[in-house]
């Protein structure tokens, strides 16, 4: 009896640590299921970082769109919404407190805005920015920049994001409305869409990892 | 370091406690689960390699052509239920007809039932892809019979068993339609037999032994590099008096060989060749590669390459599913496991290793002075007749030191043309592939003095490996010499040998005592490796190749 309730005590324990071990470390990239990058994932070969992104200073980089996406890939996903994501610095996880703002400026006009807490962004990642209110199909083609700036926060707890040397011909990033002479802003395009199916996976396979964990580890020597 | 004498009698589930039973067949099934839902729900129709001529090998045999031949099957216009109309006919010609077709002919079973019970592509798709998940919950039990048989108490023989599904090609396999984890299964039916041929010297089972043998080798030819050791150290390790002796050492060969004859002849009659493959026939000395072994090592990351794919190659052709969107769809696409999941795999492999160096070492020793016995057994063996009656100890000395001279200078030279990959950990990564080689040797060379059966069991494993890693290289070479690249680099070819290594590695944590939380926090890396690997990286593959 006594041993029949260790392996259950045991079980539930192995079971509740390493399911919440895993859910704590991948919440974020299976919430991240529902974007879909279009185009090559970019890869930084000489990357440099943007300064800090405090509230005055703000990052412009005109989108180039056949360099993004091919035009047939973007007609196929005409009415999904759009999102941006971009690579990110947050300086060991100092970013705190504020908010990251992206806009989409067609002429200086906005077209549409998304921002993200400084406390959501993670290191070394690509965050996205979505704007659910503009399907790709209405903003491909056209001359649109994307504007990154902070709206709230400090210079010593902001984040930055990463620019890597422009292909040949390409636009370069402006900083405070200074071009650089070589790099651009490190982003891709994505767009949105229902992920239940694969989300739904992921949490299936932690389930069950943390389930067979607890199974085997709680097997007990035999006599 | 006294090995307690084998306590297995039984097999599969009899003679097991209440506990062993509960692990292994909750774990087996667990993992079959996961297996299954992997292949319904997980990984994208023709995203695991080689994925569309394996399921028109099945298609071809369940409808009618029994045996189909390279050169004239094709591949399956509208498999997985595309619209021929819009994607036109498929007439590239089928590779995959140059395996013999055991996988193909189970897997056809459950694509026939679903075929005729259900309406529609959905099930029929999929169905193929049943017999590999199941076979790698079958994978979870079998082995762990051969742990508990071994003398592995319950819980550390359900960490062993499980271990090797955590590797994330192994569940990527299993959830696909392949020849690799069914192939797998066998093979470690055949190693639980080859452990009780070996510990009770039962001889039904080494003729078991021999027959799924030959059923693993009309699976696939890869297969047959464990046959052939397999059979000769039954051979050598074969008791009793020279009439019976031969008689059954000629019967177990038949037996384990007639499978691979068969498929040997219709190559010959077909094709010329007794090892026909696709390519086969090409000369390597006209190819486009030139310059030595030790060139193409450090030309190439071969070594990186191998380690990469055995811990997780990822992908083939499913990306490929929207019509309008064809002009994107050339070529495969598949990615390797880097990051968290890599450096997991690779502390545990490190630590694998060295468990199994000491154990060797202390073997070791132990003949030095002398300790190791031969178990009392009724009749004479090759093997105990050289290890026991022949008492030229010094030449065993030598022969050992040249032996292990030997594979010290075949790993040395892997790590200094390979050099070391540039991934976190890399040194350790070349440590764990260069180790084989030396221990290898070390292992061939304790295994000319007494040992107990066990430690036999232990010693033949990283021969073995050693044979098959070497031909695998080989293979690897001659590729390169044909193409101008290495190609084969698939660590997947390695499957069959794995069994008896757990086993061998199971003998020495048995041996050693090794406690059982170092051997969970080994479990535990694992499976947080293998989430980081599926959530991480092989998830979002899928979702952003899908065109």
């Amino acid at each position: 009896m006594r041993s029949a309730a260790r392996y259950w005590i045991v079980g539930l324990l192995v079971f509740a640590i390493v399911f919440g071990w895993m859910a704590a470390r991948h919440w974020h990239e299976i919430q991240s299921y529902g974007y879909l990058g279009l185009g090559d994932k970019p890869h930084p070969m000489e990357a440099e970082l943007s300064p800090k992104l405090a509230p005055g200073t703000v990052v412009r980089q005109s989108l180039e769109w056949p360099r993004i996406v091919h035009p047939t890939v973007a007609q196929h996903y005409a009415d999904r919404p759009v999102c941006l994501s971009v690579y990110m610095a947050t300086h060991g996880g100092s970013a705190r407190g504020g908010q990251l703002k992206m806009t989409l400026e067609k002429n200086t006009e906005t077209r549409s805005a998304s921002q993200l807490p400084f406390d959501q962004l993670r290191d070394l990642r690509f965050e996205s920015f979505c704007f659910d209110d503009l399907p790709l199909g209405e903003v491909y083609g056209q001359p649109v920049d994307m504007v990154l700036e902070a709206t709230q926060g400090v210079p010593t707890a902001a984040p930055s994001v990463y620019f890597d040397r422009a292909p040949e011909g390409a636009e370069r990033v402006q900083i405070n409305e200074l071009t650089h002479p070589s790099h651009a802003l490190v982003y891709r395009l994505q767009i949105k869409r229902d992920a239940v199916q694969s989300q739904l996976s992921a949490w299936f396979i932690l389930a069950a990892l943390a389930l067979l964990s607890a199974l085997v580890l709680a097997t007990r020597t035999d006599d | 370091m006294a090995l307690k004498a084998a306590p297995g009698r039984h097999l599969f589930l009899v003679g097991l406690s209440m506990s062993s039973r509960w692990a292994s067949i909750s774990t087996a099934l667990l993992v079959a689960i996961l297996a299954t839902y992997m292949a319904f729900f997980v990984t994208p129709l023709g995203d695991t390699p080689d994925e569309s001529g394996h399921y028109s090998y099945v298609h071809d045999i369940a409808n009618g052509s029994l045996f189909p031949l390279l050169g004239e099957a094709k591949m399956t216009s509208g498999r997985w239920g595309y619209d021929v109309e819009t994607w036109g006919e498929d007439t590239r010609d089928n590779y995959m007809a140059q395996h013999p077709p055991l996988y193909y002919a189970v897997a056809a079973i459950p694509y026939a039932l679903a075929d005729r019970l259900t309406e529609g592509n959905w099930w029929k798709s999929r169905a193929p892809r049943l017999v590999s998940a199941l076979s790698l919950g079958l994978l979870v039990f079998v082995l762990f019979q051969n742990l508990s048989l071994i003398g592995l108490d319950a819980s550390r023989a359900a960490i062993g068993s499980v271990a090797i599904t955590l590797v994330p090609n192994l569940l990527h396999l299993s959830s696909g339609a392949t020849n690799d984890v069914f192939l797998l299964l066998l093979c470690a039916i055949a190693t639980l037999y080859f452990t009780r041929f070996i510990l009770l010297q039962r001889l039904s089972a080494a003729y078991w032994c021999a027959f799924w043998l030959t059923l693993a080798g009309v699976t696939k030819m890869t297969a047959w590099v464990l046959i052939a050791p397999f059979v000769a150290i039954m051979v050598f390790e074969l008791r009793g008096p020279i009439k019976r002796w031969l008689t059954h050492s000629v019967g177990i060969s038949l037996l384990a060989l007639a499978g691979p004859l068969w498929w040997m002849g219709r190559s010959i009659y077909h094709f010329g060749s007794p090892f026909y493959r696709v390519g086969s026939d090409a000369d390597p000395l006209a190819g486009l590669g030139s310059g030595s072994f030790t060139d193409l090592l450090s030309d190439w990351p071969v070594m990186e390459w191998l380690y990469g794919h055995f811990l997780g190659l990822v992908g083939f052709s499913g990306y490929c599913v929207t019509p309008e969107l064809r002009e994107f769809c050339s070529g495969i696409r598949m990615t390797q496991i880097y990051g968290f999941s890599r450096e997991a795999f690779t502390w545990v492999l490190l630590g694998t290793v060295a468990i199994f160096a000491v154990f060797l070492l202390v073997l070791a020793y132990q003949a030095l002075r002398r300790k190791t016995r031969n178990e009392p057994a009724w009749g004479v063996s090759v093997q105990s007749f050289i290890a026991v009656r022949l008492p030229w100890l010094p030449l065993k000395w030598l022969l050992l030191g040249a032996l292990l001279v030997g594979g010290i200078v075949y790993s040395v030279i892997i790590v200094t043309a390979s050099g070391i990959p540039a991934q976190p950990n890399g040194r350790f990564q070349m440590l764990s592939m260069a180790a084989p080689p030396a221990l290898a040797a070390l292992a061939l060379g304790l295994l000319f003095f007494p040992q107990q059966a066990r430690s036999r069991l232990a010693l033949y494993a990283p021969v073995i490996f050693l044979l098959f890693g070497s031909l695998l290289l080989y293979q690897i070479y001659v590729g390169y010499l044909i193409l101008g690249r290495p190609s084969a680099t698939q660590g997947r070819y390695l499957f069959p040998i794995l069994p008896l290594l757990i086993v061998a590695f199971g003998v020495a944590v048995q041996a050693l005592k090794v406690p059982r939380w170092l051997l969970a926090v080994g479990l535990i890396l694992l499976v947080l490796g293998l989430a980081d690997a599926f959530i991480d990286q092989i998830i979002p593959f899928y979702i952003e190749n899908q065109v």
